[in-house]
């Protein structure tokens, strides 16, 4: 969380309206076309298509995002401490469904990161490397 | 009365897990990234409810304000990516091949320790999924004839494990550029590792949001597919 610019309280009421507006018109969105993914992950990319538009300002969403996103861990808890109520469907082969979360998500993680810095080597490999800013 | 009380356990598990961390920090360092409030928190909670006989669906119930706020907190992803636009525009097709690579890598990864172990295809199916958000990772297994709520548990199981090691696993990869970082976050390990990606900067945060997008879309397409061809083999 090193992101913290000053909020300005009085802009947090309209941000949370524009950002379930958008919510809602992302569930819209998937609903009427049938679409796979979720009405919020549909919500996000229509939000960050009209900021990329100009259709709205950022500085309208900008401290409402801050606010909400500064706390995204803790909103996933409650799903978290929902492991408990499945301990009867995770019983049975749990060893294989170990192996395939930690081997699984570190594989899928270095093979993503792998292929990724490897597509950015071959192009920018001869320029000066600016993009190194890992705080 | 008992639903305020879980809400406001849960904020102060959480606070209290915070310190904790920063503490540890102080004097372990990196390790301390093991120590992930929503890791420390999760155990702290689950281990109340078991010592109170309390029952995850009344918990669940006391807690529905919290994951209420999730899906406007996923809207607003749209702002650090909207933040990364002109970047990640330049280098679209590069994203995109690397998330297809993650996304089949994620759903291979998941489908071959249950199909060695010998396990039935509604287990295999259940964990094709897990790599993408528990709303669209259910709607998956749900079409491929997986049990959704074992879906569920091993898409947040694969989340904390993700945003808890994920610095970790990747610093095996020496230096590390944000945009790498984040984008690998994302797409094995969903909307918490997101969140995780998130505290390490805003550009790790874009990315990863954008791993989760595409991932989800991809793995949406895959599975099934997957499904179909190997229903054709089996039959």
């Amino acid at each position: 969380m090193n992101h913290s610019r000053q909020i300005d309280s009085s802009r947090l009421l309209p941000g949370i309206g524009i950002l379930f507006l958008f919510l809602v018109l992302g569930q819209g969105v998937t609903k009427l076309f049938h679409l796979p993914i979720s009405g919020s992950v549909m919500g996000m990319v229509l939000l960050s298509c009209a900021l990329g538009c100009r259709m709205i300002p950022l500085s309208w969403v900008e401290d409402a995002s801050q606010i909400l996103l500064q706390h995204l861990s803790l909103f996933f808890v409650p799903a978290g401490v929902g492991l408990l109520a499945y301990r009867e469907v995770l019983r049975n082969n749990w060893i294989p469904i170990v192996l395939a979360i930690l081997l699984g998500t570190m594989v899928t993680m270095l093979g993503t990161a792998g292929v990724h810095r490897m597509l950015n080597r071959t192009e920018q490999d001869l320029g000066s490397n600016q993009e190194g800013s890992n705080s | 009365m008992d639903n305020l009380l879980f809400l406001t356990s849960t904020i102060f598990m959480y606070v209290l897990a915070q310190t904790f961390q920063s503490l540890l920090m102080k004097k372990l360092g990196k390790v301390a990234f093991l120590f992930h409030p929503v890791l420390v928190s999760v155990i702290g909670l689950i281990l109340v409810l078991v010592f109170t006989h309390t029952s995850y669906e009344v918990y669940a119930e006391g807690t529905e304000g919290l994951t209420f706020l999730l899906a406007p907190s996923v809207v607003a992803l749209g702002v650090p990516l909207y933040k990364e636009w002109k970047k990640l525009a330049a280098k679209i097709g590069k994203i995109l091949i690397t998330v297809s690579f993650g996304s089949l890598v994620g759903i291979l990864s998941s489908i071959l320790p249950p199909l060695l172990w010998g396990c039935p295809p509604e287990v295999i199916f259940s964990l094709a999924p897990r790599s993408v958000t528990t709303p669209i990772a259910m709607n998956i297994a749900q079409g491929t004839g997986g049990v959704p709520s074992l879906t569920a548990a091993v898409v947040v199981a694969t989340g904390i494990f993700g945003a808890v090691m994920g610095p970790l696993v990747l610093s095996l990869l020496g230096r590390i550029e944000s945009s790498v970082l984040g984008i690998a976050i994302g797409v094995a390990s969903h909307g918490i590792g997101t969140a995780r990606a998130l505290e390490l900067g805003e550009r790790e945060g874009a990315y990863s949001a954008l791993g989760l997008c595409l991932n989800g879309v991809l793995t949406s397409i895959l599975v099934p597919i997957l499904y179909t061809g190997a229903n054709f083999h089996w039959n």
